[in-house]
């Protein structure tokens, strides 16, 4: 790679990768997941620098990179995780935190790895990503009618779940 | 659907970016791993490439054939000249029949080709170093190539029919392109020159340790450039690279250095050196 495209590609890293980790953290449930996932997902946008700086929307070719990383993830590993009880670490420096907006925002992550990664990939990308129905289909890889669909299905299954149970309406569940 | 589980679902809608956020923005993020990213994508590059190698090592073939029997019968190639240190002397480039004019979509169409630009002997074995264009494929839309429907393989032969390819970037320059003084050298085992950093490129199927050298190659813009040297820190002497006109379409002159013996590491910044005809040193950049 030239040196002009090299440093265009650093000052792209270093300006997506909070969001990117963020993402990433949505759809694995771990920081460490999370972090090992969006290097990847950069380590492959490097090799085809070429095509996503061209593309009219490069973060939504590299969110494709990114979920499909991650099915891939999952493909290798044939094994499932099971999240503990042990929630992710926090900017409160990790600990439990006894109120309840921190409960519930863990909650939120723990019932999102229980959806299935399709549904889990599409409500990540329209709610966190904010992708359009159109980019998203694309960076999951199904049609627009499949998004609006799993979305459905998805919001029910939140709703559902019994970690958010004791929310209240008007939130998450 | 109830008129209660439609307004819920809407709550449900309206509220979960919020709530997303909030939860993503717990995580604390550091710092970007910047160099595990990029050595991790230059290694993808290089699978890559050697997975393209191996497609490629079919038609390379071909080419070791034509060239030993060139070889055999007095045709165009000479015999290899070894001065001592292993410095390569150059052959007579032999340019393949052009396919056709060039078009918009693909103006090196003419050039595609084959060129046996030098060869020499080592560790008792001829090599040869080839240089190939051929029709694009997906790899040439990786990174700095991606605007030209190119693929400019350069490999690496030897007797013993083992090839390597070098690197698919040394044609990037075209019409309207970028054209840097030189573009890229790199180190790398033909297949049989053992012991180099990019040995993987040759322990793709390829290489067999055979060749106790190892070869160092760029392209320079032979209007600024009559001399290029290699120094080292390890106090052996300088060497003086041989220069080889590169065939059209490309402009410029190949530099060709053979070393003898295992190779120290990789090529260094400040490790080649460029000297104009009245022998003033020239900075070059460059890339790898």
């Amino acid at each position: 790679m030239r040196q002009a495209d090299e440093a265009e590609f650093h000052d792209f890293v270093v300006a997506r990768w909070p969001r990117l980790v963020r993402t990433a953290y949505l759809l694995t449930g771990d920081r460490h997941h999370a972090e090992d996932l969006a290097q990847s997902a950069l380590t492959q946008v490097y090799q085809g620098w070429g095509r996503v700086r061209a593309a009219e929307h490069p973060d939504a070719y590299v969110h494709r990179i990114l979920v499909r990383c991650n099915a891939g993830r999952f493909r290798k590993r044939r094994v499932s995780e099971v999240l503990t009880e042990s929630p992710a670490e926090s900017a409160d420096g990790g600990l439990p935190d006894a109120g309840e907006q921190v409960e519930q925002r863990r909650a939120l992550v723990a019932a999102l790895q229980d959806l299935p990664r399709k549904q889990r990939a599409i409500v990540v990308l329209r709610f966190w990503s904010d992708l359009s129905e159109r980019d998203t289909a694309d960076a999951v890889g199904c049609s627009v009618g499949t998004v609006k669909s799993q979305t459905h299905r998805a919001l029910a299954r939140l709703r559902e779940h019994p970690a958010l149970a004791g929310a209240e309406a008007g939130h998450v569940a | 659907m109830s008129r209660e589980s439609g307004v819920r679902r809407e709550e449900i809608v309206i509220d979960l970016a919020p709530r997303l956020a909030e939860a993503a923005e717990d995580l604390e993020v550091g710092v970007p791993p910047l160099p595990a990213i990029v050595a991790g994508g230059r290694a993808r590059r290089r699978r890559r490439a050697a997975g393209a190698t191996a497609l490629g090592a079919v038609t390379a073939g071909a080419v070791v054939a034509v060239g030993l029997a060139q070889l055999g019968g007095g045709g165009a190639a000479k015999p290899a000249v070894v001065p001592p240190g292993g410095v390569v002397a150059p052959t007579t480039p032999v340019p393949a029949p052009a396919a056709g004019p060039g078009t918009a979509a693909d103006p090196f169409r003419g050039a595609y080709g084959t060129w046996d630009l030098a060869s020499g002997e080592l560790g008792g074995a001829t090599w040869h170093f080839t240089r190939m264009i051929r029709p694009g494929t997906d790899d040439a839309t990786d990174g700095s190539c991606s605007q030209y429907p190119l693929v400019d393989d350069t490999y690496v032969e030897t007797g013993k029919g083992e090839t390597a390819r070098t690197s698919h970037s040394f044609a990037c320059a075209g019409p309207g392109g970028e054209d840097p003084p030189w573009k890229h050298t790199t180190q790398f085992a033909a297949g049989p020159l053992a012991g180099l950093q990019t040995v993987d490129l040759g322990a793709k199927g390829l290489g067999k340790p055979g060749l106790p050298g190892s070869m160092v190659v760029g392209l320079i813009d032979e209007t600024r450039i009559a001399q290029v040297r290699m120094v080292f820190s390890d106090g052996r002497p300088a060497a003086t690279a041989q220069l080889v006109k590169a065939p059209e379409p490309e402009r410029g002159t190949y530099f060709l250095l053979v070393l003898p013996g295992q190779a120290a590491g990789p090529i260094q910044p400040g490790m080649l050196e460029f000297f104009d005809a009245a022998g003033d040193q020239v900075p070059v950049p460059t890339y790898h």
